[in-house]
């Protein structure tokens, strides 16, 4: 039995007419509906695959229409069916949903890692160096609002200065600023527009200048890496690969896997920046256990301070890693602090 | 299989007594039907179209792209041939391979402003302000392309509005934007949805939209105050308890963070709620009139939801809220029939380019309000 119920549209009104679909020869079929008959060639059809449970449809030049209920008959010779059963038999296997979740979630995972990264790196080390600087400008002005006028003496500023400029500038010097640190308390900024800006809390915290140097120099890889770009390129490129898998753009709904992931990164570049803080220092045959030094006292000032405002209650630190190490916005110290002494330990295996 | 048939509100005079119907025979009875209201149902479910959309987005990466106008086809037609009123499926007939050349100009479109951009930045300014006079029209071509490849049953939609149109709309929009300082924006999204509907045809019959402006005021001022209301009481209960605590700059900041964060998630859904229900129980197609019994309670909590459940799930969750606020929307609508489903004339058109289509699409226009 070759004939084959359907429902046909005449392509005049919109009524649907059951009807027989049946070949005629291998380059046309008969369709008989309502007392009349039609013959169409497959060169006219445009076929419309199965999808899900809906079945497959066959549009045609005359704007007619015949759906089947079922697949295909199996002497139906339009050449393109084969392509669109597979496909649709791909999307309703378990097994090949599966793979396919998994090669996604792979790739999606691949491309965060190390693709968005990489290609941030390289298109921020194309672009000229001052495209962010009006925003460093900004970022600049608001911290000084945060800040007050700096008290260390000029002259302790000027030595500082000159140890920046012998030891750690390196051919790109920026300009370095002191400010009291007010709400920002013991901290160093790197700004994109060539500025690094400390706090007299922090110049007061250092109990060798070598310390301060390490600080100076972590600052400088910020800068010379162009973290700050890089990580608005890369929180850019991830809202567009959010947008095109889920396939929305509502600002709330991308703002915060933005931030959570742009926290990530941000903690990439803190290692980063203590690696090439950590190289400049033993170019210039200073200990990088300075540094981390320095990273335990500031952490142990920060944590006196917050007992001091609430004495009962710990402070969180979580230190577990996998998934929650990722999302971390700021770098767990201690993990620093070991990085630096695992390199300081290498540095003195090789020597 | 999983059939939805269970779940459903009980309709009021049901054709769909059995699935899959024998081919549709109309009724001996003429005009058995007029008067009375059916509804319109989904049968797509999340489990199936997860299937669809995880196999588009393989494809999609494993041809480097070049999928996704078929992944674009396909999803579009798992929404519109699912839905069925009086026997009858939606579909979307657009051809990928159209879409791909238009894709592939518009992306040369794209890659020749970025080119400019490179030149000048005056360069890039002008071709800024061309892409932007050209919103309006690349705005009206999306719609006719999507009308024109949409079907109910075999008769064709199509879109009847004019370039002219929609360039005075939007410079009006602009303007009433300007003069009332924003505060009369729900205007703008009237003037989009009487322009999106009016316009509109299915076969000889005409889309219309009875709302009026102030409609759309009371649609999307009504969760402004409601929350500003909200906003009152909390800020008072807040500013009560950090009288007992010690408040400090820090502490404020959070709180203002959360209030926030608080109103894009309550606000933006209800407002989304109340419009679409404002715009479908004001609309009539020939002399049919639509109806919507939708909770705009309801609504809000389902894109709420949908919001938090995609971000916890990594995504992977965007599949299932997709269909689930699709279901609830047009599971809630009716069209009481007063014309003859069975006597709509095709209305075959000339068949306008895809080009128009993908421009807004690369250029992220969003005009799916």
């Amino acid at each position: 039995m070759q004939e084959q119920n359907i429902t046909f549209y005449d392509g005049q009104i919109s009524k649907p007419y059951p009807a027989t679909i049946a070949p005629i020869d291998r380059e046309t079929v008969l369709i008989c509906y309502n007392q009349q008959q039609r013959r169409y060639y497959y060169a006219d059809m445009q076929l419309i695959g199965a999808l899900g449970q809906i079945q497959p449809v066959i549009e045609l030049k005359d704007d007619a229409r015949i759906e089947f209920p079922q697949a295909l008959p199996d002497w139906f010779e339009l050449n393109k069916k084969h392509v669109q059963h597979s496909i649709w038999k791909l999307e309703r296997s378990p097994s090949l949903i599966l793979f396919s979740v998994v090669f996604v979630a792979a790739f999606i995972f691949a491309i965060l890692r190390w693709g968005i990264p990489s290609a941030a790196h390289y298109v921020a080390m194309q672009l000229p160096a001052d495209t962010i600087y009006k925003l460093g400008d900004e970022a600049q002005e608001q911290v000084f609002k945060l800040t007050a006028p700096s008290t260390v003496p000029l002259a302790r500023q000027k030595q500082i200065i000159q140890s920046y400029q012998d030891l750690v500038a390196n051919g790109q010097p920026a300009k370095v600023l002191f400010r009291a640190g007010g709400q920002i308390g013991t901290n160093a900024l790197a700004i994109p527009n060539n500025t690094i800006i400390l706090t007299d809390e922090l110049v007061n915290l250092a109990k060798d200048d070598h310390e301060i140097i390490g600080v100076l120099a972590h600052e400088q890889g910020h800068l010379v890496e162009r973290h700050s770009l890089q990580q608005a390129l890369s929180s850019l490129g991830f809202s567009v690969l959010l947008i095109a898998v889920t396939g929305d753009s509502s600002a709330l709904f991308t703002t915060l896997p933005v931030a959570l992931v742009g926290a990530s990164y941000s903690r990439n570049f803190e290692s980063d920046a203590d690696l090439y803080a950590m190289q400049v220092l033993d170019k210039n045959h200073i200990s990088s256990l300075h540094l981390a030094n320095f990273l335990a006292r500031m952490e142990d000032d920060v944590r006196a301070e917050e007992e001091e405002k609430q004495p009962q209650g710990k402070s969180e630190e979580e230190e577990e890693g996998g998934i929650g190490s990722f999302f971390q916005s700021h770098p767990a110290t201690q993990e620093r602090i070991a990085a630096i002494r695992q390199f300081n330990q290498q540095q003195r295996l090789s020597n | 299989m999983q059939n939805s048939e269970a779940s459903l509100p009980p309709v009021e005079a049901s054709f769909e007594a059995s699935w899959p119907p024998p081919p549709a025979v109309p009724t001996d009875e003429p005009n058995a039907y007029l008067g009375q209201t059916f509804r319109f149902q989904f049968r797509g479910n999340a489990r199936e179209y997860f299937g669809i959309w995880i196999v588009n987005i393989l494809l999609t990466i494993v041809t480097f792209s070049l999928y996704a106008p078929w992944a674009k086809v396909r999803r579009l037609r798992y929404f519109y041939g699912n839905t069925v009123f009086y026997r009858r499926k939606f579909d979307f007939t657009g051809v990928p391979t159209r879409i791909l050349i238009g894709r592939i100009i518009a992306l040369g479109v794209y890659f020749g402003a970025s080119a400019l951009a490179q030149v000048s930045w005056q360069a890039s300014l002008i071709g800024f302000l061309i892409i932007f006079l050209l919103v309006p029209w690349l705005v009206r071509s999306t719609i006719r392309f999507r009308a024109r490849n949409s079907k109910f049953g075999n008769s064709r939609f199509y879109f009847t509005g004019t370039t002219k149109e929609a360039y005075i709309l939007a410079l009006k929009g602009i303007l009433i934007y300007i003069f009332t300082l924003g505060i009369f924006f729900p205007v703008l999204f009237w003037y989009f949805k009487k322009y999106t509907l009016d316009n509109l045809q299915l076969g000889q019959l005409r889309f219309e939209l009875h709302a009026d402006w102030p409609d759309y005021m009371r649609a999307m001022y009504v969760p402004v105050f409601l929350f500003i209301g909200i906003v009152f009481v909390l800020g008072l209960f807040v500013a009560f308890t950090l009288q007992v605590g010690s408040s400090s700059p820090t502490q404020f900041g959070i709180i203002v963070a959360v209030i926030y964060m608080i109103a894009a998630f309550m606000i933006w859904p209800l407002m989304m709620a109340r419009i679409f229900i404002t715009t479908w129980n004001k609309a009539t197609l020939g002399r049919s009139p639509f109806q919507t019994d939708c909770g705009q309670m309801h609504y809000a909590w389902i894109v709420m939801t949908n919001w938090i459940l995609k971000i916890l799930s990594l995504g992977l969750l965007s599949a299932w809220a997709a269909v689930r606020l699709y279901q609830y929307q047009i599971v809630s609508l009716t069209l009481t029939l007063k014309n003859d489903p069975d006597r709509m004339y095709n209305l075959a058109q000339d068949d306008p380019n895809a080009i128009a289509e993908e421009l807004s699409d690369i250029f992220d226009i969003d005009i799916s309000l």
